[in-house]
């Protein structure tokens, strides 16, 4: 099934291609040079999926407990903001690197959890729609991240909005050389593992899933619906802080308000991967190789549009889906069928 | 000159349900004709087949002495013939001149245009009633949101009137007023169709009456030649002989015990979207001891679904819960959810995560326990020996534990939850309408595991539309009618009598029997017969 995805997919985006007047060939070659081609793509394509893969797990995890997270986008700023604090305010300069990295990342998963949970209790006490509350939240966030970044956060010495350089020794280490490949990787795909663990072999798994297929029969069954849906929430949000403060760390090593949509891509992400955790590690890679290949060929003397790249990216995840959803109803359809015959021989 | 309405042969079948079974009704013009039944008697669908809201599956509609196909709502409108639902159905944010809008022709294009207002003009004053057009739906009162509802069915028709439980949700002043308006109307040559579980009020108000019963036709006659006995006899059936009297030791402890009384004054609530809510549990005091089944038995709508709200922790009790012993809250119920044992009413919303594989359906509520899992981690293999036991324990017919739930039958269906409320072996179970919708067998085989069930020892709450179910299982009967829980002497009283109960009439000689619901005095649905 997943292959008529791709072929449709595939279809689509060579279509476009040749209505735009490129030449599909060449620009698939340059995006596959871009993405896998050779070791230093493939690290390209490593950094890239890493913030996506975190904010990926931001919305899958509470998406399946019926919580409807759409503030990656706001817990990763607000993640990133307290990282920053804490590398260049707060930590003394001469603190060791193996303290103060492990309380940079840690200060951005809390905040973030923390801007999560706040959407959770306006809900819990207040019944405002967590959609409504999560997406408001962003703007709050970025305009905070804002004010931060013109006053307490501000470097020294200049006006434009940012933040000071994080200290040497709290960046992320690199693990290849001439690339940002950073260490961060290893921490995102042990989250991955923890967490599919957690949902596949643990009460605690099967209860959310339960509660965001059922509410109504899980509360009945004695489920502690809200208390789980807070838990999830505070897991998510915390992911997508880490993301946040990852990408700090790791990457830019000096904050904008302009850190990229990897809180919104991060829903896609979550949805291409099913919802389920390593699904989403297949789906942020895939993603990480198509942001790769399209700088690839943005940067290219044919120079793509990044407006198409992103169409691109747009008509693979429809096309995904779409098949996704049509195979489901498929597999039920026959469960169906199945059992009539079963109960006719068994009657 | 012909009947105005005459069904013949009406069949319809649901799957392997007959909804209705070769009915056949005539209607004279300007007759009030009243049609009675228990829940499931198939009134409902009679009538959503006259009003286009459903279609037949075999019979004939001659309407004004012409065959005639009602396969849309419209087609009903344009014979003449308006249907006031018991849900009404009107947007509550919009009027009442908004809402008729909706409905009449040609509406949506021109708006209300003059021969609307004159049509509205000729019931209001035919009526003579004063309506308010122009607040919205969510502030009127139920009888002024009914009278609209009854307006825009006349206006939409006009020659036959169907009303669906008109007075469930009216005072009875406002039932009188409504019934009296029905029967002037009825004089100046309209048709009408009254639907009604209240035995006194149909009997007076119409001319003709006709008692339905799993489908079938089971009695028709005057209103004058029949008595309210006869009716309730045909309505409730007396073909099931009735096993002898249980024993009724109850030498063991209470596993249930309830106490509640709402005070609060009914006038404020009654006002705006009550008709939908379900009927509010005014007073009620139950006591479920180990090893016996206690049955509440009442027509829908009358406070079961509040009580069962209260049982599951959803809803606040007014007075003193306690469960296994020990007096709890609302949340502390809710947290006790996964040691008591339920079957809800709505097994595919309540009971079950229809697209989880039977495998974690079987578990759901077991889940948490060891052996199933051990400090918080589940153990797969555990599952699978004690899913196995269940299913050849409870007789469930699938071809394997990882389809969905979704993909069996209903009565496989009601298995799966049976089994795992009995197999976690609570002190005390609740169960809603068990056999609903299953075929013979499947009932059956869903009674005896709860009479066995409680043989060893476990209290059953069996809350129940099917008399004859329940006076089957029940060792103790309450009757539930107008908000309030009545206990009554079963077994030494006559199924006759625990019908007319239920039905509201002769509810005075329960009085001695539960002192604590003896002063009902219900502003909304009392006692009939004081």
């Amino acid at each position: 099934m997943t292959v008529g995805g791709c072929l449709a997919a595939a279809a689509g985006v060579l279509l476009l291609l040749a209505f735009m007047g490129f030449s599909p060939g060449h620009i698939l070659n340059l995006w596959y040079r871009g993405s896998l081609g050779s070791r230093y793509a493939l690290a390209d394509t490593l950094t890239k999926a890493c913030p996506l893969l975190l904010t990926g797990l931001a919305a899958a995890v509470t998406f399946r407990a019926g919580v409807f997270n759409i503030g990656a986008q706001g817990q990763l700023l607000v993640g990133a903001a307290l990282a920053v604090a804490m590398s260049t305010r707060w930590l003394p300069p001469d603190t060791s690197p193996l303290i103060g990295i492990p309380l940079c990342l840690l200060a951005g998963a809390m905040a973030g959890a923390l801007w999560g949970l706040l959407a959770s209790l306006l809900e819990l006490l207040r019944r405002v729609p967590m959609v409504l509350s999560t997406i408001l939240l962003n703007f709050a966030a970025l305009y905070l991240v804002k004010i931060l970044l013109h006053s307490f956060l501000q470097a020294h010495g200049t006006s434009a909005p940012q933040s000071s350089q994080v200290p040497r020794h709290f960046c992320l280490p690199i693990l290849m050389k001439y690339t940002s490949l950073h260490a961060g990787l290893f921490l995102a795909a042990g989250i991955v593992l923890i967490l599919e663990w957690l949902q596949t072999m643990t009460v605690f798994g099967f209860q959310t899933t339960a509660i965001g297929l059922n509410a109504a029969a899980a509360k009945l069954a004695g489920m502690p619906a809200a208390w789980r849906q807070v838990q999830v929430m505070l897991i998510g949000a915390g992911c997508a802080g880490l993301a946040g403060a990852m990408q700090i760390l790791g990457v830019a090593h000096f904050m904008t308000a302009k850190i990229g949509n990897y809180g919104y891509a991060g829903i896609a992400v979550a949805l291409l991967g099913r919802l389920d955790p390593l699904g989403v590690a297949v789906a942020a890679l895939f993603f990480g190789a198509l942001d790769a290949g399209a700088q690839r060929a943005e940067e290219s003397s044919l120079g793509l549009p990044h407006e198409t790249a992103n169409v691109i990216k747009a008509i693979i995840i429809l096309s995904m889906l779409l098949v996704g959803a049509w195979s489901l109803r498929r597999t039920l359809r026959s469960g169906l069928a199945r059992t009539d015959e079963g109960e006719a021989t068994g009657a | 000159m012909p009947p105005l309405l005459e069904l013949k042969h009406i069949t319809r079948r649901f799957g392997r349900l007959m909804a209705l079974d070769d009915v056949n009704l005539r209607v004279e013009r300007g007759e009030i004709y009243g049609v009675l039944g228990e829940n499931g008697a198939g009134k409902s669908t009679l009538m959503h087949i006259l009003a286009g809201a459903v279609s037949r599956t075999s019979g004939e509609i001659i309407f004004d002495g012409r065959k005639v196909a009602i396969e849309s709502p419209r087609a009903a409108f344009e014979l003449g013939v308006g249907m006031v639902y018991q849900h009404f159905k009107l947007v509550d944010t919009q009027n009442g001149l908004e809402n008729l809008a909706l409905f009449a022709p040609g509406a949506w294009l021109k708006g209300i245009t003059p021969q609307i207002r004159q049509l509205i003009a000729r019931w209001t004053t035919e009526l003579d009633w004063d309506v308010d057009w122009r607040t919205p739906i969510a502030q009127l009162s139920v009888s002024e949101q009914q009278r609209i509802e009854i307006i825009k069915a006349l206006c939409l028709g006009g020659r036959l009137l169907i009303l669906d439980e008109p007075t469930a949700a009216l005072t009875p002043a406002q039932a009188d007023s409504l019934l009296t308006a029905v029967r002037r109307l009825a004089q100046r040559g309209l048709t009408v169709l009254l639907i009604s579980h209240k035995l006194a009020e149909i009997k007076n108000a119409c001319d003709h009456l006709l008692v339905l019963r799993r489908g079938r036709v089971v009695l028709e006659s005057g209103a004058r030649e029949v008595s309210t006995g006869d009716l309730v006899s045909a309505m409730i059936g007396q073909d099931v002989t009735l096993p002898p009297a249980r024993r009724a030791e109850h030498s063991k402890g209470p596993v249930l015990e309830l106490v509640h009384e709402d005070t609060r004054s009914a006038s404020g609530r009654r006002r705006a979207r009550h008709h939908v809510e379900p009927h509010r549990l005014v007073k009620a005091s139950l006591r479920v001891c180990a090893g016996e089944i206690v049955g509440v038995c009442g027509v829908e709508g009358n406070g079961q679904a509040q009580l069962t709200a209260m049982l599951t922790g959803e809803a606040a009790v007014r007075g003193h819960l306690a469960l296994d012993g020990r007096p709890m809250s609302a949340r502390a119920v809710g947290r006790h959810m996964r040691n008591t044992g339920m079957i809800p009413a709505d097994r595919q919303r309540d009971g079950l995560i229809l697209s989880w594989p039977i495998n974690h359906n079987l578990i759901l509520k077991t889940h948490a326990r060891p052996p199933l899992s051990f400090g918080g981690v589940l153990r797969r293999r555990q599952w699978r020996k004690h899913n196995q036991a269940l299913v050849k324990q409870y007789d469930i017919r699938t071809p394997s534990l990882i389809i969905p739930a979704a993909a069996l039958s209903g009565g496989n269906q009601q298995k799966i939850i049976l089994a795992r409320e009995l197999a976690m072996r609570p002190n005390f179970l609740l169960a809603m309408n068990p056999t609903r919708g299953l075929d013979v067998g499947a009932a059956a085989f869903v009674m005896r595991q709860m009479l066995l069930a409680r043989d060893q020892g476990m209290g059953l709450l069996l809350i129940h539309d099917d008399l004859d179910e329940v006076l089957r299982l029940s060792d103790r009967l309450y009757v539930m009618c107008g908000g309030c829980l009545y206990q009554t002497p079963w077994p030494n009283a006559s199924r006759d009598q625990i019908g007319a109960w239920m039905l509201g009439e002769n509810l005075h000689q329960l009085a001695d029997a539960a002192p604590l619901t003896d002063q009902v005095n219900l502003p909304g649905n009392g006692p009939v017969t004081p």
